[in-house]
């Protein structure tokens, strides 16, 4: 009886190990799809040319307490290389933040241009995709896309969007988002990795299955497809995700675009009680789409199971953060047969080959952005490597905690002056 | 009863299904009298801001003739599109028609209507600007204006809850209305309001508004979209170009030749190899100790253990790993000795090293004819033909080495090839060690195959992966605690043990007593002497070649650094040069097909070069073949059969003997002798490890030659034994006080063999005696 618990127990653990190590696989693999095969190269390519401006745009951004940065990204985003007649603007603010709401009607009698409008609702609930909805209502644009409060859009991303419209037939554009403080905190350098490797290389494979989570802004959709889609999911936490799930249901033609040139520059949250917040509300958001069941709908089998593997993801990561300590431990105090021991030993050696990944990425950011590689923000990311995948867990299991207790309210993530409107 | 805001989208995808999708200008989603009832549909106009014909913007501009103040033309002018009315005038005026096709919707009246903004009262009486996708007024008519002429109250209640676009105060209920009907609050003009929301933008008198559109309501239903996505065609470019050429040899097409003709050759080509390898394996040549320590170390693997004695760290195990698969697979016994076993899986690994070498030679020279000289000079050598019958680690990695060359060179810079590649050669050098010189050219090929843009990820990941696998090494000896040396004294060490580091430190410090590089350097000049004199001119031809073609220069520097390692000046046993053979051929090739390109385009013969490569091949062959089927007819293992079959008939079986490695199988294990079951000596020891293995030296044997009862001999074992004076004390002292039983002879290529028998002569009766054994009723003890 007791080996008979010994041997379920070790292969238990072999299995888990196993999970552990195609988890890490398949995330590097995410991570290096772009450059698994050099035709891959092109799938992040951007236009140089650019067409006559012809389509028009609803610039949508929604704010919430942001009194610091509203006025200058309204006016960043009016400044764009794109004719104002084409541009609809509105700012979106809910009745009781009469700080932004002030900042938002300073910047418009500013710009003294009728295309920058704000929106001010009052009901509820009090959450982004809400306002969207609303601001949808009363968008012309044939394309609506949306700006967070402390985003950085290229001046010429509405032409490169024209452009790609015009020229490629397809109904949505995912453009690249991209953190861009990558050396201010510890967890900053992990976090804007993540985005790179995300933004350019997952989102690409997820386009191929045919099942993309979309990112939160710089997305462009066509607003007819928005409004046959019926706008956001107002009661999702993760509505962009959602609209991404929801865009591949119906067969929606999306592009994704990662050019670095192009990219909408974003800052970390600042705090760590910030960033956990706002993974919480994410993983979250993620639990409420996998509750949802819509993924279920996808047609192929690859389809759902990626869908899967992306939703349930924080909550392996999770598993597997909580679990290596535990592995390690054991290793020291158990004494386990040899072969089992270097058995457990994979699963760290698939780890160590993902930070190897993280740190070539950091290089190819730092090149790419023209800024200097130094050894000692190397170490800070290898440092950080674990303490990260464990800041990753305490949010997921703060994720699921909250789901499980029905807290389902919008944790915003505020600023110190680079607020951003989730 | 407004519009209501579900059917909007019904007819609206119906429409849009119906239209092509493509997005030309002024033509895209042009709107058709069909839609004007749908209130979503207006005002999506993208193409025509041109004031005249677009009622979006005419609308507008009518809102500002009626303001006073300067007018500020936002619009126009900056737009070059056709400027074409949008729709037949005909069929769509305003207001002497009914705006809508549906007789019930009309739009009200300035007088009975909800109040309007004065900008589209003004559209209604601008009968040339029709603006049927103005949908604004649309979402204000009701379908019986007169209804709500007559109910006051309705109204009110209505304009409440209606979202009404370009509205003033709210109407009283006496339906006065005001001129001014602009909402303005803080100097922003409101554009739209409803009971949960308003949009406000500033306001400028004279100034063009915009129009907005109206809710399309809020559904959950999927959109209907033509999938082409994957028929789309990126017909952009970036401006940061990456990098992605990538360096393909040409092929040379002087001959063409089918493919059914090349893989025929291949094919007879690689059986002939075969045969040449396959031909007297089990006999020649003579079985070695080495041979005989990886057999008995993969048999430990089968049950459980890295070797039968304890495992000191001089090779890692992937070598008898992938040797006990194969034994666990077949038998170890199938084909006669335990070693032959062996011998068997040497020869499907050099038959695939052949193939491997052929494909890497086509490859990288892009020549076909010269492939196959390279092929046939690696599988015809002699040195090869001897050397890769041997149950060597050697022969293992080299297998190993070639699939991750060839993984390599065909990638066409493909990560998961990098991949599989560094997972080869991380098995190369678990399986040899010493395959870890290549490491660096390898990855300098590697560089080469590597389009510029995946260059980093791709050599940090095979990189990473090769060490990776060599670490596995280091981890086990650290999991067993049997890394550091015993000397260290370190806390955690308690008993004396084995250690990596002691080993490494040893086998560097070992000096050439055992074998120099210059005398395995005279016995490769005396088998093939043209082999080993290309081996070096071949390399240092790609070098100098390297400078124009750097694929010549990564194949010269995996072959120079071998040579370097061998040259060092350590050990150098003959079967070092294995790795190096197939590395020699390549460059051979490639050299060759340099030379004679150079020397056919001399003579103004394209074909010359195949010709003459063939020509060479067809003489090479015969005369590699002939010389190393020669060698290869010895049958030196025949005195070792004998004197194994001698030993299981005479001895008995708790007879403690010493023996070398080749028999220990045979001896321990139950094996097929014939037809009967040979018998199982339990005390047969390997003579390496009596010496020098304290826990039998001294555990077992009480460090007394007393203690051993037979010797098997040879002249290897004889010289161990003389050389190593302080550990092998026991031995010499037992072979002193021994007398000969038997003796076998067979004559050998390399020098004959000799095997003696020797019976040690007790003084006394030895003290250590097994327990009974399950032999013992049958012991003629």
């Amino acid at each position: 009886m007791n080996t008979l618990i010994g041997l379920a127990a070790v292969l238990l653990y072999m299995l888990v190990i196993l999970v552990m190590c195609l988890q890490a696989i398949f995330n590097i693999r995410l991570n290096l799809f772009i450059w698994e095969k050099p035709e891959n190269a092109w799938l992040n390519h951007a236009p140089t040319i650019y067409r006559d401006p012809r389509l028009s745009f609803t610039l949508m951004l929604p704010a919430r307490h942001e009194e610091g940065v509203f006025q200058r990204t309204i006016q960043k985003v009016h400044d764009l290389n794109y004719p104002k007649e084409l541009m609809q603007i509105i700012a979106v603010c809910r009745v009781d933040d009469p700080g932004t709401i002030v900042e938002a009607q300073t910047i418009i009698e500013q710009l003294g241009d009728p295309g920058v409008q704000l929106l001010i609702f009052n009901d509820y609930p009090i959450n982004k995709p809400h306002g969207l909805n609303l601001a949808l209502q009363v968008a012309r644009g044939d394309v609506v896309t949306i700006f967070d409060a402390e985003d950085e859009p290229h001046p010429d991303i509405l032409n490169v969007i024209n452009t790609t419209m015009l020229d490629e037939e397809v109904d949505a554009v995912q453009s690249g988002v991209q953190l861009m403080n990558h050396n201010t905190r510890w967890f900053c350098f992990l976090n804007v990795l993540e985005y790179f490797f995300w933004f350019k290389s997952s989102m690409h494979f997820f386009s191929r299955v045919g099942m993309t989570p979309l990112g939160g802004n710089t997305v462009f959709v066509k607003r007819e497809l928005m409004e046959q889609l019926g706008g956001w999911d107002e009661n999702c936490l993760t509505e962009d995700a959602d609209l991404g799930i929801r865009l591949c249901l119906s067969r929606a033609r999306l592009r994704v675009i990662y050019d670095d040139e192009y990219v909408t520059r974003e800052e970390t949250p600042y705090t760590i009680g910030q960033f956990i917040k706002q993974r919480t509300r994410w993983n979250q958001g993620f639990i409420q789409i996998l509750l949802k069941r819509q993924w279920l709908k996808l047609e192929k089998r690859s389809q759902r199971l990626l869908a899967f593997y992306v939703l349930i993801l924080p909550e392996i990561q999770a598993f597997f953060a909580l679990l290596v300590p535990v592995s390690l431990a054991m290793l020291v105090l158990v004494k386990v047969p040899l072969w089992l021991a270097m058995f457990s030993f994979l699963a760290l050696y698939c780890f160590a080959l993902a930070l190897f990944i993280d740190l070539v990425g950091l290089h190819e950011f730092l090149k790419a952005h023209q800024r200097k590689w130094s050894w000692r923000e190397a170490c800070v990311l290898v440092l950080a490597f674990f303490p990260y995948q464990w800041l990753l867990a305490l949010s997921s299991l703060r994720a699921c905690w909250r789901a499980m207790r029905g807290l389902t309210n919008w944790e915003k993530t505020p600023h110190v002056d680079h607020a951003s409107g989730r | 009863m407004t519009f209501s805001s579900r059917q909007a989208p019904d007819e609206k995808v119906q429409s849009d299904s119906e239209q092509p999708r493509h997005i030309q200008p002024a033509t895209r989603r042009r709107f058709t009298p069909a839609r004007l009832p749908d209130p979503g549909a207006g005002l999506t106009s993208n193409s025509s801001p041109d004031p005249d014909t677009d009622p979006v913007f005419s609308a507008s501009a009518s809102f500002s003739e009626q303001q006073p103040g300067p007018h500020r033309p936002l619009l126009g002018g900056k737009l070059s599109l056709p400027s074409k009315p949008l729709l037949p005038r005909g069929k769509l005026s305003l207001p002497s028609k009914p705006l809508l096709p549906r007789g019930k919707l009309s739009l009200p009246s300035k007088k009975n209507g909800p109040r309007l903004h004065p900008a589209l009262q003004d559209v209604e009486q601008q009968e040339t600007r029709a603006i049927p996708q103005f949908s604004p007024p649309t979402l204000l008519a009701t379908e019986n204006a007169g209804s709500r002429q007559s109910g006051a109250s309705d109204a009110a209640a209505d304009a409440a809850l209606e979202p009404r676009l370009w509205c003033g105060p709210v109407e009283d209920a006496a339906g006065v209305e005001t001129d001014e009907a602009l909402e303005v609050v803080n100097g922003h003009v409101v554009l739209y309001r409803q009971a949960n929301f308003s949009v406000h933008t500033v306001y400028r008198p004279g100034q063009k508004l915009y129009p907005l559109r109206k809710p399309s309501g809020y559904t959950s239903r999927m959109a209907r979209v033509m999938p082409h996505q994957r028929e789309r065609v990126a017909v952009s470019q970036t401006r940061r170009m990456p990098r992605v050429e990538m360096r393909e040899t040409r092929r040379s097409l002087t001959l063409p030749v089918p493919l059914w003709l090349e893989s025929a050759a291949l094919l007879l080509l690689l059986a002939g190899a075969v045969y040449l390898h396959a031909y007297n394996l089990f006999q020649f040549p003579g079985y070695t100790m080495d041979e005989g320590t990886y057999m008995q170390n993969a048999w430990a693997i089968t049950i459980g253990k890295l070797s039968p004695y304890p495992y000191g760290y001089g090779h890692p195990p992937a070598g008898w790993i992938q040797l006990a698969l194969w034994i666990k697979v077949s038998n170890l016994f199938r084909f006669g000795a335990a070693i032959n076993s062996g011998r068997i899986m040497m020869l499907a690994y050099s038959a695939g090293g052949t193939l491997l070498v052929y494909l890497i030679a086509r490859r990288l020279g892009g020549s076909k004819s010269a492939a196959l000289i390279g092929m046939a000079l690696f599988a015809s050598s002699p040195l090869s033909v001897i050397l890769q019958r041997e149950v060597l680690l050697d022969n293992i990695a080299t297998f190993w080495l070639l699939l991750a060359l060839y993984l390599i060179v065909v990638s066409r810079s493909r990560l998961l090839y990098l991949a599989g590649a560094a997972l080869a050669l991380g098995l190369a050098v678990l399986s040899k060690e010493v395959s870890a010189v290549l490491l660096p050219a390898l990855a300098y090929l590697a560089w080469l195959h590597i389009t510029p843009f995946q260059r980093k990820f791709a050599l940090v990941t095979f990189t990473y992966i090769t060490l990776a696998m060599i670490s596995t090494f280091v981890l086990m000896a650290l999991l067993k605690g049997e890394l550091f040396p015993y000397a260290w004294h370190l806390p955690w060490d308690t008993h004396p043990h084995l250690s990596l580091l002691d080993t490494y430190a040893g086998q560097i410090q070992r000096g050439q007593n055992q074998g120099s590089f210059l005398e395995s350097w005279r016995t490769w000049w005396q088998e093939d002497a043209p082999l080993t004199c290309a081996g070096l001119a071949a390399p240092i031809f790609n070098l100098l070649y390297g400078w124009r073609e750097r694929k010549h220069l990564a194949l010269a520097l995996l072959a120079l650094s071998y040579w370097l390692l061998l040259a060092r000046g350590g050990v150098v046993y003959v079967f070092y040069l294995l790795p190096l053979l197939p590395l020699i051929a390549l460059n051979v090739a490639l050299a060759l097909h340099v030379l004679l390109g150079w020397l056919s385009r001399l003579a103004r013969l394209p074909a010359a070069r195949a010709v003459l490569l063939l020509l060479l091949l067809s003489l090479l062959l015969p005369y590699n073949a002939i010389g190393a089927a020669r060698q290869a007819s010895a049958q030196p293992v025949a005195a070792q059969q004998q004197a194994l079959s001698w030993v299981r008939a005479h001895l008995p079986r708790n007879a403690y003997i010493v023996i070398d490695t080749y028999m220990y199988l045979d001896l321990r294990q139950p094996a097929n002798d014939g037809a009967n079951l040979a018998p199982v000596f339990t005390r047969a020891e390997v003579y390496w490890n009596v010496a020098t293995d304290p826990s039998i030296r001294d555990g077992v044997l009480h460090n007394s030659w007393n203690n051993i009862d037979y010797l098997v001999v040879d002249k290897q074992m004889l010289d161990d034994i003389h050389a190593n004076t302080p550990a092998f004390t026991i031995l010499q002292a037992a072979l002193v006080h021994s007398t000969r039983l038997a003796s076998f002879h067979a004559r050998d290529y390399f020098g004959d063999i000799t095997l003696q028998i020797y019976q040690v002569r007790h003084q006394n009766t030895p003290l250590v005696r097994a327990g009974p054994t399950k032999n013992d009723a049958q012991t003629r003890w």
